[in-house]
């Protein structure tokens, strides 16, 4: 293994992603020596990770359906050229943000939001929604509907890059030195953006904060 | 006793976490893939330009050897460098007798030979003029002397010397000169730099003022008597007679118009001109 692959292993914060990028590396060499079939288990695995962050960055369920599949797509066709340098998911992430960033652009002027629901079974989720309301029924729905609005409002009130950052920290939960290397910039850099993006939200979403 | 239940605090991070709670439900997998597969098969079966793969691999490969091209591309520069400089000394080293197509010239002969010619070049400019009538022998030193432009301290024309066209330059015409008297004739009409030719004499800018306000005066005077300037006859500046001519054609010229305004009319709705 040369130095610059061994760098780019290292750069890989956790043992556990050490695993997941040892793994897909595997995987990666299946696909490459010419067993396609393998590409699937890269898909089925990254799939909702990648849709995730691709649906928080524009707000739009079906450009975030769509980019995802783009990105697996790309990542296919270029799959031979992975030289693995870096982890399978650090390369992932970037073709599909970088993707995500040009459509942003080049869509700037017409956005349309369109959201999940949020899975109410999902335990931290229901934790947050109980401690901002005594609401039963309609009302409650009313109230989460509203929240989801607003809080999606407030994301898309940041740049580009603010809202980069904050979704792949703290929803997709990388790390500053993952999220440095996916977006190509130092970590100082993601911690100020990180930093500057809460003070813009938590000036936005006021009124839903409890101390 | 009883209290109030205490809840928890909720914080920027715990709303934006809400996102991830935001799925799509399971039945949107299904067409998802169902959409991939079909994205693949049209990407597996569209002909990529060969430029989409070639392209980036050169990069990659490029990549690669970015040090060592970029020391190697240094490095030859470097080496044609210091060639270039060696073959220019090494050729103003050649002999004198070298053809004038050459363009080396020899630098010891330029110091040995040519002592006259730089001895000369420490002369004053104005001297240059009587070497005019100095027959053939004598033109080598007069035509190297062209050459430096007039550099008349010594420090000027060392500086110049010591360029390596002027020194060329200077070589080249005197090999031309011992070869080819006829040659050297033509350069001689061609090159050489009349110094002895008299120059216009400088204008004073305070004689200049002088003359303007001797113009104006004398403008001022011919409105007031009516009647024409006349020069000093000592006043050697020309301008102010040019003036006298001129006040006498304004005057010519405002009968000129006195006698149009009287040829052409007009009265109510008819306009007339006579011939």
């Amino acid at each position: 293994m040369n130095v610059t692959k061994a760098l780019g292993k290292t750069l890989v914060a956790s043992p556990e992603r050490q695993l997941e990028a040892n793994s897909d590396w595997a995987i990666v060499q299946r696909v490459q020596a010419g067993e396609v079939g393998a590409f699937d288990q890269l898909i089925l695995k990254y799939r909702e990770r990648l849709y995730a962050i691709i649906y928080n960055l524009t707000g739009n369920r079906e450009d975030a359906a769509d980019l995802a599949q783009d990105a697996f797509i790309k990542a296919f066709q270029s799959i031979n050229r992975f030289a693995g340098h870096a982890s399978f998911f650090t390369w992932l992430y970037r073709i599909a943000i970088n993707s995500t960033l040009g459509h942003l652009r080049k869509n700037r002027l017409r956005q349309f939001f369109s959201l999940d629901r949020l899975d109410e079974e999902d335990r931290p989720a229901a934790e947050v929604i109980a401690a901002l309301t005594d609401h039963r029924g309609a009302d409650r729905d009313a109230f989460v509907n509203e929240l989801q609005e607003k809080l999606n409002e407030a994301l898309q009130k940041l740049s580009i890059k603010h809202r980069t950052v904050l979704t792949l920290f703290e929803i997709d939960g990388l790390s500053h030195q993952e999220i440095a290397e996916i977006m190509d910039c130092s970590v100082g850099t993601v911690r100020s953006r990180l930093h500057y993006a809460k003070q813009l939200l938590q000036a936005e979403l006021q009124p839903y904060i409890r101390r | 006793m009883s209290s109030a239940p205490q809840r928890r605090p909720v914080t920027i991070e715990d709303l934006v976490r809400l996102k991830r709670a935001e799925r799509p439900p399971a039945e949107f997998w299904t067409e998802w893939d169902r959409q991939l597969r079909t994205k693949q098969l049209a990407a597996i079966l569209d002909k990529r330009p060969w430029w989409r793969d070639a392209l980036p691999r050169l990069g990659l490969a490029l990549g690669r050897y970015h040090l060592p091209l970029g020391a190697t591309a240094i490095l030859a520069l470097t080496i044609v460098t210091v060639r270039e400089y060696r073959s220019v000394n090494t050729e103003l080293s050649v002999p004198a007798a070298a053809p004038v197509a050459r363009v080396g010239a020899p630098s010891a002969k330029l110091d040995g030979a040519d002592a006259g010619s730089l001895a000369e070049l420490r002369q004053p400019a104005a001297t240059v003029a009587s070497d005019e009538t100095a027959d053939e022998s004598t033109q080598p030193q007069k035509t190297a002397h062209t050459v430096s432009l007039l550099p008349t301290t010594r420090d000027s024309i060392m500086d110049a010397m010591s360029r390596p066209a002027a020194r060329e330059i200077a070589a080249n015409l005197a090999v031309a000169r011992a070869t080819d008297p006829g040659l050297a004739r033509i350069l001689k009409s061609a090159v050489a730099y009349d110094l002895s030719a008299p120059r216009a004499r400088a204008e004073e800018p305070l004689a200049r003022v002088a003359a303007l306000h001797d113009i104006r005066q004398g403008r001022l005077q011919v409105y007031a008597t009516n009647a024409a300037y006349t020069p000093d006859a000592t006043d050697s500046n020309s301008a102010i007679s040019r003036f006298h001519d001129r006040q006498v054609s304004h005057l010519s010229e405002d009968q000129l118009y006195e006698a149009a305004a009287r040829r052409i009319g007009a009265a109510g709705d008819r306009a007339w001109v006579k011939f």
